[in-house]
Order: C-alpha cells, then sequence, then structure tokens
C-alpha cells in the first residue's frame, strides 16, 4: 500500500497523532492524540476519511534540517494493533483542521473545514 | 503492515513537489516550494557554495540577515537588519543579530572557520516564526525563532547558546552530515549543545567551574518548575513540571533509551556525550574553548567519523585528538579518557 493511500476508515481504526521533533523533548507534550473511529458517527467518519485523503497532495516532512518539528499520523486496527497507514508532515505544512484535531481530538470534527 | 524502529523518511519526488506548486492550495504550493528549495539545496551542499557577497566579503567578519516572519509561516520573511545595521529595537531581531555574532567569532578566533561553511556564508536568521511559536531549528539552510507562547516558554533568541546551537547545527551538516536519527543523531544534537554552551561561555568570559552548563535557561517562563531544558552537568534534572513532564536524559550508557520518539531519542540520549563533555572540561583548569573544546572539534572534522557514528566511535576519535594535541600522557588526554569511561561509552 502506498503511504499516500488512506485505506476506507471502519469503526475497527485509531488515529494516532502526534507532534514530533523540536528543540527539546517534553515527555508531557508527547503523548498522541488518539481518535477511535468506533466512537465517531457515520458523517464523521466520512469527513475524517476526507480530510486524511486530502493529505496526498501534501509533501512527507523533509529530512533536511535539525529540530524541525513534524506532526506524525498513524491509522492503525484497534483489534490487532498493526499500523496500516502512516505519514510524517512538516509543520508548516499541515493544514489547520489537522493541528485542531491534534489539540482537540474529535471535537474538531464538529466543524467542516474549509479547503486548504 | 509492520513500521521500521526508525521513523519513516520522508521523501516525495521532485515532480510531485512540482506538481503540487503549480496546481495545488495556496499552503500546498508555499510547503511545496520551500520543500523544493530546501530539498535542492541539500543536494547541492557537496558542490561549492555561492560565492559570498563580494561587495561585504571580509574573512572574518560575519555577514548576518535577521528577517522577520511577521507571525507568519513562511521562510525567510522580511529582512529587517543585515550586517553593520544599527540596533533594530525589536528585542529578537537584536538578539538574533548579536548572538550568530557571538558564534561566528567564536568559531573564527577559536578555530579559524569563517561561517557555517567555512567560505563566508551568509547568516540568515528569521524572527518572529509562527504565533505562540515554542521552538527554534535549523531548516537545512537558515535559522529559525519563534517567540514562545509566554506561558511556558519566552522567545527563544533569549539564550545565546541556543541560537548557537541552531548554528552549529549547520557546521555539522556541512561538517559530517550526522543522521539525524538514533545515536549519530544524538551525538549531532550534543555536538550543537557542546558548542552552544562553550559560545556562551566564550562570549561571558567563564570558566567551566564557573559556568552553569544549562541549555536553555532563559527560556522558561516562572511558571515551569524547572531552570533549563538541559543539563549538560546533570542530565536528568533540569525540569519536573506537570505540563512538560519530566526531563527524560539519561547520563549513563546503562540508562540509554531506546525509542521510536524523537527521531530515536536524539534529544533524550545526546545527554550522555554532553555529560563527557563537561566532566573532561571541569576536569581541567582551561576554560573549555581551549581545553576540551578544541579536541571535539577536531574529532568532528575527522574523516574517521562517518555519517552514521556511534557515541564509542566518536569518543575513540577525541581520545586519539586530545592525545595528538596535547600528548600521550597529558593531563588533557586523560580527562577525555577519563570521562567517556564515566559515562559508559568507554568500559
Amino acid at each position: 500500500m502506498s503511504r499516500v493511500d488512506v485505506p476506507l476508515l471502519s469503526h475497527d481504526m485509531r488515529l494516532a497523532i502526534s507532534r514530533e521533533g523540536g528543540f527539546a523533548y517534553l515527555p508531557g507534550l508527547a503523548a498522541p492524540r488518539e481518535i477511535e473511529c468506533e466512537r465517531l458517527s457515520d458523517d464523521k467518519c466520512a469527513r475524517l476519511g476526507a480530510w486524511l485523503s486530502r493529505l496526498a497532495n501534501v509533501p512527507e516532512a523533509s529530512t533536511t534540517g535539525a529540530d524541525r518539528r513534524c506532526f506524525r499520523l498513524t491509522l492503525s486496527s484497534r483489534r490487532t494493533g498493526e499500523a496500516c497507514w502512516q505519514r510524517r508532515l512538516d509543520e508548516p505544512c499541515a493544514p489547520a483542521w489537522l493541528v485542531r484535531l491534534w489539540r482537540d481530538g474529535e471535537r474538531a470534527l464538529d466543524e467542516d473545514d474549509p479547503a486548504t | 503492515m509492520v513500521f521500521p524502529k526508525s521513523p519513516l523518511r520522508g521523501f516525495m519526488p521532485p515532480h510531485v513537489l512540482d506538481r503540487i506548486a503549480a496546481q495545488g492550495t495556496e499552503r500546498q504550493r508555499r510547503c511545496a516550494q520551500q520543500t523544493l528549495q530546501a530539498d535542492q539545496w541539500f543536494r547541492l551542499r557537496a558542490s561549492p557554495p555561492p560565492a559570498r557577497d563580494a561587495a561585504r566579503a571580509v574573512a572574518g567578519r560575519p555577514d548576518r540577515r535577521i528577517h522577520s516572519a511577521d507571525h507568519e509561516q513562511t521562510l525567510p520573511g522580511r529582512l529587517v537588519r543585515e550586517e553593520g545595521q544599527a540596533a533594530h529595537g525589536d528585542a529578537a531581531v537584536d538578539e538574533a543579530y548579536e548572538w550568530l555574532g557571538a558564534t561566528y567569532r567564536f568559531y573564527w578566533e577559536v578555530f579559524g572557520r569563517d561561517s557555517i561553511d567555512d567560505r563566508g556564508m551568509p547568516l540568515i536568521g528569521t524572527v518572529h516564526y509562527g504565533r505562540d511559536y515554542d521552538n527554534a531549528f535549523w531548516n537545512g539552510a537558515q535559522m529559525v525563532f519563534g517567540d514562545g507562547d509566554g506561558d511556558l516558554f519566552r522567545r527563544f533568541t533569549a539564550a545565546p547558546e541556543v541560537v548557537a546551537h541552531e548554528l552549529t547545527h549547520g557546521v555539522i551538516e556541512r561538517d559530517v552530515g550526522l543522521v539525524y536519527a538514533d545515536q549519530s543523531g544524538a551525538l549531532n544534537e550534543s555536538l550543537a549543545d557542546v558548542f552552544g554552551v562553550v559560545v556562551k561561555q566564550y562570549h561571558a568570559g567563564q570558566t567551566a567551574q564557573e559556568a552553569d552548563w544549562l541549555i536553555g535557561a532563559a527560556l522558561l517562563t516562572d511558571r515551569v518548575q524547572g531552570r533549563a531544558l538541559r543539563s549538560m552537568e546533570a542530565p536528568g534534572t533540569a525540569y519536573d513540571d506537570p505540563v512538560l513532564g519530566r526531563d527524560p536524559q539519561p547520563g549513563h550508557m546503562r540508562d540509554f533509551v531506546d525509542t521510536q520518539a524523537d527521531n530515536g531519542g536524539v534529544h533524550i540520549n545526546s545527554g550522555i556525550p554532553n555529560r563527557a563533555f563537561y566532566l573532561a572540561a571541569v576536569a581541567l583548569e582551561a576554560p573549555a574553548w581551549e581545553s576540551v573544546a578544541p579536541v571535539w572539534y577536531a574529532a568532528m572534522r575527522d574523516d574517521a567519523l562517518s555519517r552514521e557514528s556511534d557515541f564509542a566511535a566518536f569518543a575513540a576519535l577525541t581520545v586519539a585528538h586530545a592525545r595528538r594535541q596535547h600528548g600521550e600522557g597529558s593531563r588533557e588526554a586523560r580527562a577525555v579518557d577519563d570521562a567517556w569511561r564515566e559515562v559508559g561509552v568507554v568500559s
């Protein structure tokens, strides 16, 4: 599976979003935000899937430099724990909805998102 | 699918980036353009760097160019202070200018090095990056500083060792290109801390015994329960805060943290070589820039150091260079050897 092809979301899936990198590793701020698809309505699940599919056009995080921050997104099966999709995006490239999703969790799915 | 321990190494082919740069949304275009610029620069770095500006080219004098991102995340931003211009009045602008100058002076006066590439490369810094931005970084071509959120962090230009740390990442990239993951990445981080803190000591005229050996002390607000972001003297003791958590740095190989986070613990395990440098420096009377910093610098530039070198390989090179610079049975050579033994890198 190509990393830019987002799998069809199912209620078995869990999305983990973590913000990584930076000048220092701060354990209190490093915990990933986890969103359980099982807890989402069908509408919200569809919205999340649509947002994730937009990431196909966002470049993968650059490997140049140091102390840069990025967002890591991992979709995995809640049942097996196995990851099926993963992306790393440079912080400045992260769309606003992704930052809200990381900061506020599934509440961010309450509002629709303008194209970013 | 099982992912490897190391983070996925991202790469998007240039033709895809070109397509995004031409057809994507505004944000996607901006990101793709910046990625293209950084990647092109990175690929070209084996070639001779661009000639310095002949009009201002004087070896031994920096060529500083400070920009403001005006709270956006577009680089380099608006040029606000160039070399030789009077103070701007904006604290972040003037701190970036001053500390980049102090770092240049250190590398020139101590090692005879003319800027990041040793060929007079302009020192490009951007301040006021993003909003409430709690970070500073080196993007492969320039240094970038956030203002901090004011709640936990102050502006990242406030600490000279942080500015020198970021510039040193450029030096490391040119000299050895240590891979930014796992032990080589932690060594990369440690070297940036080592020269960052020695720049601060050199500027202040401090001996190793007088120095605080803290990284980022000036960045933390009074609300944070901690002294700094890292302590080279006592890794793992810099902070213990309800929001930030507890400083995770080990100071000995027996406590080495095997993790996928933080690019394989680059800012975590750097505590081990950081402490080795501290121990060697305080064991000697001369200031660190005269005693062990030249040893570390020579080891960093040694052709035997590879992009994926680990702590042990670097330790062996520092011991060899200490003997070469100071003599086989010298106090300096013994101090360096003892320091690596004390942190468990050499047994």
